[in-house]
């Protein structure tokens, strides 16, 4: 049946290992080259500096990767709801994680990836389950409270609904968000590749505590402080001149 | 780690040995058309919660102060306040000084304030209280959820210090856990779920505190206005910021909610500029928002 061609062996770890490298490559064109979630400001304003990068990475784990991943981790656990498509805990669950942002443009941010995201994978099949998450969306939307997909509860949605490992579909959410960050970082500091590679590699164990951590926290108990970073996306639609959209 | 509440779930009989005081306050207010004022209409006060009466301002409102008698909060405290503010009625509520939260011993609960508010159509709460100062050795936890009806507008703020600056008292406190949803006409506009844990996790990281040590947020909802305002609201509060700002070593973001209104956050080295920045924004906010000037809150010792 010519239905989920991505799944055409399902049961493949080799296959399936090549397509979550594929969904989760920060240079998916879905849009996150666009976007600095705020970094751009705090570089401009010299409070993100090459040689505090690791440390502001470290803190960004803690909170704003921790509480992504725990969104990640319950929309994965979506997909494998036997009633069919749960429309109502996908809507609270993207509602929720968007209330949860400050900043205007960086939730704009991550709900444009989301949606770009499910839009991308949708075109590589016919998925039933995602074309339901995209028509969720679409239905509950009105002009005061548009309904948007975040990018981190997509990742994990779409993750569950190809039969991924959950673990790894947390990790990988992680691991290309922080590789955007870095990105994002080499086109506004002095940082070169070397370094990047390096900083990059160096997250590795934080990524995977913070995964660990995510395991047993519910989402009622996902917090997030990261006053910084989330001023620095508050501030940025008024940088005078902008490399990003956030 | 386990969250404040699961700490309570799994120490049912630690948790009613060592509660210091299980108090509560509710006050409901409802608008006068005859005098033209909001009214302290009903309310049951516990120890140590008090409020000694409503105090009403040249423009209609009613003012409150909120006193905690006992001087502060101690780990086990657990207080909860409810306030209803009805159809047109306007209402300003301060604190009497800073919300103090002693040291807790080990074992016993964080010290908890759960707060429910509800503000009915058209009318307006201004939640304008002292900073919360959690002490060396401290756990705070704080739940608040806030509905606004159509039309109801909405001020309230919050600081957090570092601690007892004066006995160079930083960030010493073990854990303060912030929980805020503001809900406007059914669905969640502002999600805030904050926890400071500074032995755990450094402060100073540059996406947390950096160099700065208080943390201020300020909702400004007023349900039903479109949002195409509140972004001009935005842009305006900004420019009002820009201008205090060079002089205050204080950093501020101002940005609009996904509906309903606008968040203002700070991140300030002292306290003082903290407080006259939200005190600049409240006062343009609600005279973009209402046309009227702000009253400062008179405060009563």
């Amino acid at each position: 049946m010519e239905t989920d061609r991505i799944r055409a062996q399902p049961h493949s770890p080799v296959l399936g290992y090549l397509q979550l490298l594929h969904l989760a490559d920060s240079a998916l064109p879905i849009g996150a080259l666009a976007h600095s979630f705020g970094l751009e400001t705090l570089v401009s304003r010299g409070l993100l500096r090459v040689s505090n990068l690791e440390v502001f990475l470290l803190g960004y784990l803690e909170e704003s990767g921790m509480a992504e991943a725990v969104f990640c981790r319950e929309a994965f656990r979506l997909a494998s709801d036997n009633e069919g498509f749960p429309a109502e805990r996908w809507r609270r669950l993207n509602l929720t994680l968007s209330a949860m942002k400050p900043a205007r443009e960086a939730r704009s941010g991550s709900a444009a990836l989301g949606g770009n995201f499910l839009m991308a994978v949708s075109a590589l099949g016919d998925f039933p389950f995602i074309r339901s998450a995209v028509e969720v969306a679409n239905k509950g939307s009105n002009q005061n409270h548009p309904h948007v997909i975040e990018h981190s509860p997509a990742f994990g949605l779409i993750g569950g609904a190809l039969e991924f490992s959950e673990e790894s579909v947390v990790l990988a959410y992680l691991h290309q968000s922080v590789a955007s960050l870095v990105s994002a970082c080499q086109r506004l500091m002095p940082l070169g590749q070397t370094d990047a590679t390096r900083i990059l590699w160096n997250a590795k164990p934080a990524m995977i505590e913070t995964a660990e951590r995510s395991q047993s926290t519910h989402l009622d108990d996902v917090c997030c402080f990261n006053p910084l970073l989330d001023w620095g996306a508050m501030e940025h639609p008024v940088l005078g001149t902008r490399l990003f959209i956030s | 780690m386990l969250t404040f509440d699961e700490t309570a779930r799994l120490m049912p009989s630690i948790t009613r040995s060592i509660t210091r005081v299980n108090a509560s306050l509710a006050l409901r207010f409802e608008y006068d058309a005859a005098r033209k004022t909001a009214v302290l209409q009903a309310g049951s006060q516990e120890p140590p919660l008090k409020v000694v009466r409503a105090f009403g301002l040249e423009d209609g409102s009613a003012l409150i102060h909120l006193h905690n008698v006992s001087g502060g909060l101690l780990g086990g405290d657990r207080l909860a306040m409810s306030l209803e503010i009805g159809e047109n009625a306007h209402v300003q509520v301060t604190t009497t000084g800073a919300t103090r939260i002693y040291r807790s011993r080990e074992a016993v609960p964080p010290a908890t304030q759960r707060i429910d508010v509800r503000v009915g159509q058209n009318a307006c709460l201004e939640y304008l209280p002292d900073p919360i100062i959690p002490f060396a050795g401290s756990r705070f936890a704080q739940y608040t959820t806030i509905h606004l009806d159509s039309g109801a507008g909405l001020f309230w703020w919050e600081v957090l210090a570092p601690g007892r600056e004066a006995r160079d008292e930083l960030f010493a406190y073990d854990a303060v856990e912030m929980k805020t949803d503001i809900v406007g006409l059914g669905s969640a506009i502002a999600i805030e779920r904050v926890r400071v844990e500074p032995k755990l996790y450094s402060i100073a990281s540059p996406s947390r505190l950096g160099k700065y040590r208080y943390w201020a947020t300020f909702y400004i909802c007023r349900a039903s206005v479109e949002p195409s305002e509140w972004l001009v609201l935005e842009q305006d509060l900004r420019e009002v910021a820009r201008e205090f700002s060079p002089a205050a070593d204080a950093l501020w973001g101002i940005s609009a909610l996904p509906a309903h209104g606008i968040v203002c956050r700070c991140l300030a080295v002292c306290g003082r500029d903290a407080f006259a920045g939200l005190n600049k924004l409240w006062r343009a906010a609600k005279l973009s928002l209402y046309g009227t000037e702000a009253i400062p809150p008179r405060k009563v010792n």
